[in-house]
């Protein structure tokens, strides 16, 4: 029975609350201005920080952390030796390797550097952030590995097979090849010799940022063609120079990287673990984090001091208010509540303006980074800046509207009406 | 109506100067009474202390037995026990006439819509119940005033120049008002610096020098 008189009570002083910022809007029109322009400066601080800093960071962050690449050029008993360790002391590793050599090719008008990489048969791990998307295209495509979700493909080329990437696809095609593309492939080895082999294009991946053939006014191509070959290859008789002149790389997708990326680099490997610069991100992002908050602390102080002043103000023209409220009997407590609750519903309100002030500006930002300047921009704002913004507004909410409220009472009443 | 005994027994108070030297005075739902004295010598201390708003320097209080302590809040007692009627109205510009006599129901968490339609209706300001008062007239304001202090049926009303700033009519609608409420047990006390609003108190007393007596 009590707590429900308490209930309407409660009930009965937030309607009046709210009558009196309706009856006040001027005042907390006044106010708000301040407090909307210092919260969402907070919070624009916040996001915009971390949106900066998720976009810089995104795609280490998308990558599996499980994934170590090592790369080592014309020492094919490392690549062996790290291939063999790995499977022998890494419980449950995937691992794979391949070479990887330079070599060219006739086009219509003259010649095109290939990267070769020669894959052996079998189940290849391959992964998104490896960025080779394979395509069915004109039919020519048989394996198709499509759908680079970090799942293990089958990736099975015969030795006279062959996927070229699609900017080198369509020079051929512009040039007027017809299909099936018989391509001829040149090595030339440092003793002189050189072999030449003859394959037939069955697919096509994707470009990628080195490797992309680029049309040139004069209708000759310039830059880099990518062919995917069969290990197979590697094992005739007209290879050469193949195994000191071949670059090595071997992947492995391991619960325990680090390990594999101590074999890697005590065997000589340049080595690239998507834990370590993970972990080195981590490390950037914790310094940053503790800047943001050095930073927020005294953007804090700031709008502290901003909103004491404007509180003071607003407060100043409710004296005489408070001073006849009192006089009719109005207890401390019944002021402090009414002006905690006007304080309290102001300062939500503005928290959420503030909110939606600075998400319409992150989303126009976006926009402003996807149409003018073409590149991809995700609003993004972590869980811990979310957390710190409402702790700061609701502290200084809490703080400011006490303090109005406290300060409210704390002038006699009858200095309270005199100055009217 | 609640009982009625409010004992002040030397009371001094000073501001830059001494305003109240010893002030005595004795106060019962019986007592109808004026006080009287030029401006300055501090009748509106004395009105303040006897409405619990304003504390005093030295001397005793004693409000139904309790003891006024110096420096203590009382809205309790102020809120239930005391209507005030201010010369300058003291009405909260930026409600309505009816919002602002319903203001002290709000603070005893008490709904009675009865009693504020009647008040109302006796004061003859109904019809400007959804009016701001900053648009009423002297006399309509203080009706207000005088709406808002009686609505939680107070024992003592102390007016401090309820008639100053109103014209003939007005102030005989207030004095009939407060004629009645005394009728009806209430103490009221009226500060005034003139003697023919004091002519309708039962009794009449100065405050000069610092010091209240009784005029003949």
């Amino acid at each position: 029975m009590r707590s429900r008189k308490r209930q309407k009570q409660s009930f009965r002083y937030l309607k009046h609350s709210i009558l009196m910022i309706q009856r006040n809007r001027l005042v907390y029109t006044k106010l708000s201005v301040t407090v909307v322009l210092s919260f969402s400066l907070l919070l624009a601080f916040l996001s915009f920080t971390d949106a900066r800093l998720y976009n810089e960071y995104k795609e280490i962050f998308a990558q599996p952390r499980e994934i170590v690449q090592s790369n080592i050029y014309g020492k094919p008993t490392a690549f062996r030796a790290l291939l063999s360790q790995i499977k022998k002391n890494i419980t449950g590793a995937d691992c794979y390797g391949y070479a990887t050599l330079g070599g060219y090719c006739e086009y219509v008008n003259g010649y095109v550097n290939v990267s070769c990489s020669f894959l052996p048969a079998g189940d290849m791990p391959v992964y998104r952030w490896y960025n080779i998307d394979f395509e069915k295209t004109s039919g020519l495509c048989t394996a198709a590995p499509i759908g680079l979700s970090g799942e293990k493909q089958d990736f099975d080329l015969k030795e006279n097979e062959v996927i070229i990437n699609e900017s080198w696809y369509n020079a051929l095609i512009d040039g007027g090849a017809q299909s099936p593309l018989r391509i001829l492939i040149h090595f030339d080895w440092q003793d002189g010799k050189s072999c030449d082999w003859v394959l037939t294009a069955v697919g096509v991946c994707n470009d990628t940022f080195e490797e992309k053939l680029l049309l040139d006014k004069d209708g000759s191509v310039y830059g880099w063609g990518k062919m995917y070959l069969s290990a197979g290859l590697l094992s005739r008789e007209d290879v050469g120079e193949f195994s000191t002149s071949a670059e090595y790389s071997v992947w492995v997708n391991t619960a325990t990287p680090e390990k594999a990326i101590a074999y890697a680099r005590a065997l000589g490997f340049w080595t690239y673990g998507v834990s370590e610069a993970q972990k080195a991100a981590n490390d950037l992002l914790a310094i940053e984090k503790a800047n943001k908050a050095y930073i927020a602390a005294v953007i804090l102080v700031l709008l502290g001091i901003n909103l004491y002043s404007s509180f003071t103000n607003a407060l100043q023209e409710r004296r005489y208010e408070i001073g006849v409220k009192r006089a009719l009997g109005a207890g401390k407590g019944h002021i402090v509540r009414q002006f905690l609750y006007e304080s309290l519903c102001v300062l939500l309100f503005d928290t959420l303006l503030s909110a939606t002030l600075v998400i319409d500006l992150m989303i126009g930002y976006k926009a402003y980074q996807a149409f003018v300047l073409g590149k991809e921009w995700i609003v993004y704002i972590s869980p811990y800046s979310v957390i710190m913004f409402l702790v700061c507004s609701l502290s200084l909410s809490m703080v400011f509207s006490l303090m109005f409220a406290f300060q409210s009472t704390q002038v006699e009443i009858i200095s309270n009406l005199r100055e009217e | 109506m609640n009982k009625l005994h409010i004992k002040l027994e030397h009371i001094k108070k000073s501001f830059d100067r001494p305003v109240l030297s010893d002030v005595s005075l004795t106060v019962t739902n019986e007592t109808y009474m004026a006080i009287l004295g030029k401006s300055g010598s501090g009748k509106s201390t004395l009105m303040n202390i006897l409405g619990l708003v304003e504390s005093y320097d030295s001397g005793s209080y004693y409000f139904n037995g309790i003891k006024i302590k110096k420096n203590s809040d009382y809205a309790k007692l102020r809120r239930t026990q005391i209507g005030f009627i201010f010369q300058s109205y003291n009405l909260i510009p930026t409600l309505t006439c009816e919002e602002n006599i319903r203001l002290p129901l709000l603070y005893e968490n008490y709904k009675d819509d009865e009693r504020v339609k009647l008040l109302m209706d006796a004061l003859d300001i109904s019809f400007l119940a959804k009016q701001r008062v900053t648009t009423l007239s002297g006399g309509e304001k203080q009706r207000v005033a005088i709406a808002r202090a009686l609505v939680l049926n107070p024992c003592l009303i102390l007016a401090d120049e309820p008639t100053g700033n109103l014209d003939p009519k007005n102030r005989d609608i207030i004095f009939s008002v407060l004629r009645k409420e005394h009728k009806n047990g209430r103490a009221v006390l009226v500060i005034t610096h003139d003697e023919i609003t004091a002519q309708n108190a039962k009794r009449r007393m100065i405050l000069e020098g610092g010091i209240l007596r009784e005029i003949a």
